[in-house]
């Protein structure tokens, strides 16, 4: 909760949300753990592996971008 | 004359059954449209004036004194009024609108006939008040599409809401870029901030909120609690941010995805209230990086069992790659996968073989239909996000 009392005030520093404003609260009331099932998640995962495996490497990607991952 | 009610019951939560242990001579007459005035308010209980009538009821959504309801007269003996069934949710009924409106002393305009009808067919119990906070918003704030004035319809008749001053920022986090075109600007400003020179701990924190390598197992999973982890990462991101405030083209690039990423933080807490949970990941396929929008709508069904309607586009910008659609329940998936290419005898070879490993692997069961077939991500996630709207 810290670190998130942070963020709200670096997005109000940066002119994201109003000082003073109440948008915070108002979301804060309303956040939701997300309770997506991990057995969902999981096979989203493999279900995008299946996507690119079948179409078979034609993928595209950014063979140009420079990237060090 | 004050009718004390016996028998105040509801039939569905926004039917009104009342009576009245008085005789009444001026029974409104069926399937008109009535104001119930709120003249008294009491713990649970409100006194509203019906036609001259005042009458004792449990209201299915909190009103102040002075509020005004509009609803729709079911019997006359005894009296019951429905507040959410105007219509039905292929057909409303233009004059039955206008009706609503006066009946509220509000001006037909275009906005208000909008609005009105959006509330009808989210079934939402009609309040003046709100009608009009509701209309002075988008007056306010124009050009504003249909999922967004789901979201503020949403949040208005939430029990959190106080004041319409409160929404003015959430309209304007949802309105000035849709979701899946911040994913697209958040996934090319990481690929731009890759080919800076930037310290490893800041490439390691990316690597480890949002990247997934679908070729690598032993590459970490994504980290369990991205919420809270895209929160750290954003203010890590502006610790270096300060450091490197003499570097021009580093800090506008840390800078630019801070805000990218704030944008994405509050569009996704938003969207959660409304037990939608749309999320993208980057992919590392071999080296290439590619971007996955996903969303997830969680829909309660009849048994009271929870199922998801899973929509997952890959590809970024004009790269589209595929995408699948379908439905998740406890014990499996089904839907259809929609790939660029022709689907050949080896595509589906390969795709029945990776599918087995899969149900192997999860023990779900697994329906997917393999076919060819191109959509706009945007139109896509457009015409997902519109549902929000019935939904509100």
């Amino acid at each position: 909760m810290e670190e998130e009392e942070k963020l709200y005030q670096l997005a109000k520093l940066k002119g994201l949300i109003k000082k003073d404003s109440i948008f915070s609260e108002a979301v804060k009331l309303q956040n939701k753990e997300e309770k997506i099932p991990n057995k969902l998640t999981g096979l989203t995962i493999e279900l995008v592996k299946l996507l690119y495996s079948t179409q078979a490497s034609k993928s595209g990607g950014n063979k140009d971008d420079k990237r060090s991952i | 004359m004050i009718s004390s009610l016996d028998n105040n019951k509801y039939i569905s939560l926004d039917v009104l059954k009342l009576s009245s242990k008085g005789f009444l001579s001026n029974l409104p007459q069926e399937n008109s449209i009535v104001t119930l005035k709120v003249v008294e308010k009491f713990d649970a209980l409100y006194k509203v004036l019906i036609d001259g009538e005042v009458f004792q009821t449990k209201l299915p959504i909190d009103v102040n004194k002075g509020d005004l309801l509009v609803g729709k007269v079911i019997t006359n003996n005894p009296l019951t009024i429905g507040l959410d069934n105007f219509g039905q949710l292929k057909f409303i009924d233009q004059q039955v609108l206008v009706d609503i409106i006066k009946k509220f002393g509000i001006k037909v305009t275009k906005t208000s006939l909008t609005v009105v009808e959006k509330l009808v067919v989210a079934k939402k119990t009609l309040v003046k008040s709100k009608v009009e906070d509701l209309i002075s918003l988008i007056d306010n704030d124009i050009e504003m599409i249909d999922y967004q004035v789901g979201i503020l319809i949403g949040l208005m008749w939430s029990a959190s809401y106080q004041r319409k001053e409160d929404l003015y920022e959430v309209a304007k986090i949802m309105k000035e870029i849709p979701f899946d075109k911040l994913c697209n600007e958040i996934f090319i400003s990481i690929i731009r901030l890759n080919g800076l020179n930037l310290p490893n701990s800041i490439y390691d924190e990316i690597k480890k909120v949002f990247f997934v390598n679908i070729v690598d197992e032993s590459f970490p999973n994504l980290a369990a609690n991205k919420n809270s982890s895209v929160i750290s990462l954003i203010l890590l991101l502006n610790s270096w941010a300060e450091r490197y405030i003499n570097l021009k083209t580093e800090s506008d690039e840390l800078n630019y995805l801070i805000e990218k990423l704030i944008k994405y933080h509050f569009q996704k807490k938003i969207y959660n209230s409304f037990n939608f949970f749309p999320d993208f990941y980057i992919i590392i396929n071999n080296k290439e990086l590619d971007l996955v929008v996903y969303s997830y709508e969680q829909l309660n069904g009849s048994l009271g069992n929870k199922y998801y309607k899973t929509d997952i586009i890959c590809g970024y910008q004009n790269k589209y790659k595929g995408l699948i659609d379908g439905v998740f329940i406890n014990t499996g998936f089904s839907g259809k996968m929609n790939i660029i290419d022709s689907v050949t005898k080896e595509k589906t070879s390969i795709f029945d073989s990776l599918i087995n490993k899969i149900i192997n692997k999860t023990n779900l069961s697994i329906n997917l239909l393999l076919s060819q077939g191109y959509t706009s991500p945007e139109f896509k996630y457009q015409a997902k996000a519109d549902l929000l709207n019935i939904k509100a």
